[in-house]
């Protein structure tokens, strides 16, 4: 459930703050049809998310590779499908392809994901954004978006009551910013000989939660 | 199980109603390849994949028997095997018995029936498929000295007292090719299916694809000749639109994939073909046809800068296109009968999956766990359209194997390489590594057994020189792998 705290505030500028995609404070903008939120099922991991991801919104990501973070995206990707949802999985990472043994043990239904190979996704998967069919898009290291695309993905996901979560193979700065994602997210593995023990996850923007040790995802 | 090899008496079929890929085998004797429409009509039948559990299994099996009847007659005779030769041999068993009805190759009823081939239909059928082999120019093929070795062999196994081609399955391949010849020995391989369906095999299958007489296609010559996709999409649009029209007088279809072929100023020219993924409504997206300009537009930036480049340069100009054709190549029927009898599923609208995947230049692949412990063949695509591996059982929840599979999946990582590359034996960093699993291969598959070294695998997790996780493994010769990532 979302917790909202919502100021008042004369309903004419909250239509504008909605056209413009401004959200006042810790205040969610009320709109006429229930928002979806994207939940983990791990409680606080979603209450660092202020209740899940936002539909209508991109999140960015940073997850270099070999730290195993992906796991955190598919707790959600695993509610998704069990909702029997929609989600496209745009795979950009050199040379490695999905396992989906791996992924349906982890509890995501194969039935309800599709995988695309895209290192350019806006450019080639223009479409997929044009249609509300998928409720969750995870594009996985895109090659350099460019301001347009972004631009392009946030219109898009609003629009189509989609989320889109952009997960970088780097972890993100603060200094470079980035207008389009609401919410901005690094994740480091704790690291504890091979396996690790979990990661913390720091937000860049987006919430004003304190950073998170999330353990190992139970499965 | 992607054939089927059919017999009707009536002069109103058309086998285009169900795939655009069919040849006149004999009279009254049509032999259809069902890949390129599989997922289509497999998801027609309300299932999904063509490795499908028991149940479906029967859905499809009765929709696909409730199709062929209504386009065919009651009584049709029609086999289906994954070989078009068995399909065929079932069928010859079927009209040499006066049976009718459909029938599946993988059943009992449908391998008995090949099972009981006589050497009278087998060779009657090999003469047939040798016809047609010197009709389509088969390489260092004579058809006369195919019959004198037929007809030795014929005499060979009425001498050795060999019932059917049943009795002789063991006979290796070999064998019948240093005594009867190459061909006699393909026609070999197909019986005792000794490589299962493997499409290596089925290349050399004599296919003869029935051409409509009259073709759809629309001529432009353009009065301005053109460079760039923004000014040809305009001109472009139009010529779809005027094969909707041509395809509307033939009834509704649905288009698989288009010719266009391009003739630039200096008179070469290039063929660009376009290409769904799924069956394509053509005519219901006009006047934008949206679907069609995407996917023309996708081919023409593919094939256009290799046709620049290979350009004399003679200057830009000479490679503007001066005219084109546009032809539909395949396509599928749909009478008013079919649909009328599956109107609930065909007119609840295209599936908006299939739509999307249509206007795009890649697929979205769907996958499927399978009950199988090696990593590579853990999975296969879900209504992948294509034959492979018949032996591949997908994993059922109730299969007692499961929960093993699944504790194996949930230690292995998210992403692998699609073949294990091989590392140098990593530094021993005890802290650095963990045990996960040891596996062995398939020894039963031939070329395996062979190398007994490399059969077994020990997979461990471990770090890298970059810190990262990895999913190695140490095969039975000490070679190391590099398998995976944990990303």
């Amino acid at each position: 459930m979302v917790q909202e705290s919502t100021p008042k505030i004369p309903q004419y500028i909250a239509d504008i703050m909605a056209q413009h995609g401004v959200r006042a404070g810790t205040a969610v903008v009320q709109k006429t049809s229930d928002p979806t939120r994207f939940f983990s099922g791990n409680s606080a991991l979603d209450e660092f998310l202020e209740g899940g991801l936002a539909s209508g919104a991109v999140s960015e990501w940073g997850m270099p590779a070999g730290q195993g973070a992906r796991e955190i995206v598919l707790s959600i990707v695993g509610r998704v499908t069990a909702a029997e949802m929609l989600v496209l999985w745009v795979n950009g990472q050199d040379g490695l392809e999905v396992y989906p043994p791996a992924w349906s043990a982890r509890g995501v239904d194969l039935r309800f994901i599709r995988f695309a190979t895209a290192k350019k996704p806006i450019e080639l998967l223009k479409p997929v954004f044009l249609e509300p069919l998928f409720r969750l898009v995870v594009l996985d290291s895109p090659k350099n978006l460019s301001g347009e695309e972004w631009a392009f993905m946030a219109r898009q996901a609003r629009a189509m009551e989609v989320h889109v979560m952009v997960l970088q193979n780097f972890f993100l700065s603060g200094r470079r910013g980035n207008i389009w994602a609401r919410l901005r997210v690094n994740c480091r593995q704790r690291s504890n000989g091979v396996r690790g023990d979990g990661w913390q996850l720091e937000a860049v923007r987006g919430t004003a939660r304190q950073p998170l040790d999330l353990r190992a995802i139970a499965m | 199980m992607f054939y089927l090899a059919l017999s009707s008496d009536r002069p109103d079929f058309n086998p285009e109603s169900l795939t655009p890929r069919f040849m006149l085998w004999q009279p009254a004797i049509w032999l259809l390849d069902l890949r390129p429409v599989w997922p289509y009509w497999c998801h027609q039948a309300g299932i999904s994949g063509h490795k499908i559990q028991t149940n479906d299994q029967e859905s499809l099996h009765a929709f696909l028997r409730q199709a062929i009847s209504l386009l065919a007659g009651e009584g049709v005779r029609a086999v289906m095997d994954a070989s078009p030769w068995r399909a065929l041999m079932g069928l010859e068993v079927m009209r040499e018995r006066g049976l009718d009805g459909f029938v599946f190759g993988h059943n009992p009823i449908g391998r008995n029936l090949v099972n009981e081939a006589s050497w009278d239909i087998w060779f009657r059928l090999a003469d047939e498929v040798a016809s047609h082999w010197f009709g389509c120019g088969r390489e260092r093929f004579n058809l006369q000295g195919f019959r004198r070795q037929a007809h030795q062999m014929e005499q060979g196994m009425e001498r050795l007292g060999i019932r059917n081609p049943a009795a002789l399955v063991e006979m290796p391949a070999l064998a019948i090719r240093r005594r009867y010849g190459a061909a006699l020995h393909d026609l070999w391989l197909w019986t005792a299916n000794l490589h299962g369906d493997d499409e290596s095999n089925l290349s050399i299958f004599p296919w003869v694809l029935w051409r409509q007489q009259e073709s759809i296609q629309v001529k432009r010559h353009l009065d301005t000749p053109l460079l760039e996709w923004e000014h040809i999409e305009t001109v472009l649009r139009d010529d779809v639109d005027r094969l909707c029209a041509q395809l509307d007088k033939q009834g509704v279809g649905r288009v698989l994939s288009l010719e266009w072929r391009v003739v630039f100023l200096d008179l070469s020219c290039l063929v660009i073909p376009i290409r769904f993924r799924h069956p394509h409504d053509l005519p219901a997206e006009s006047p934008h046809h949206r679907t069609a300009l995407l996917q023309a537009c996708y081919a023409f930036e593919d094939a256009i800068p290799a046709a620049m480049g290979a350009a004399v340069d003679l200057g830009l100009y000479e490679k503007a296109i001066g005219s084109w054709e546009l032809l539909v190549t395949e396509k599928i029927i749909l009478p008013p009968i079919l649909r009328d009898l599956f109107g609930s599923i065909m007119d609840s609208g295209e599936d908006r999956l299939q739509e999307l995947e249509n206007r795009l230049p890649v697929p979205l692949n769907a996958y499927e766990v399978t009950s199988n412990w090696i990593p590579e063949d853990g999975y296969c695509l879900r209504n992948p359209g294509n034959s492979s591996d018949t032996t591949t059982e997908l994993m059922r929840t109730d299969d007692v194997r499961h929960p093993s599979l699944q504790a194996l999946g949930r230690r292995r990582p998210l992403f692998v390489y699609p073949k294990p590359r091989v590392c140098p034996q990593p530094a021993n960093h005890s802290r650095a590594w963990t045990f996960c699993e040891r596996i062995m291969d398939k020894w039963w598959r031939s070329g395996i057994a062979s190398s007994q070294g490399s059969m077994q695998r020990d997979y461990y997790m471990m770090r890298d020189e970059d810190e990262r996780a990895v999913w190695v493994f140490k095969d039975g010769s000490g070679k190391w792998y590099v398998h995976g990532m944990y990303n």
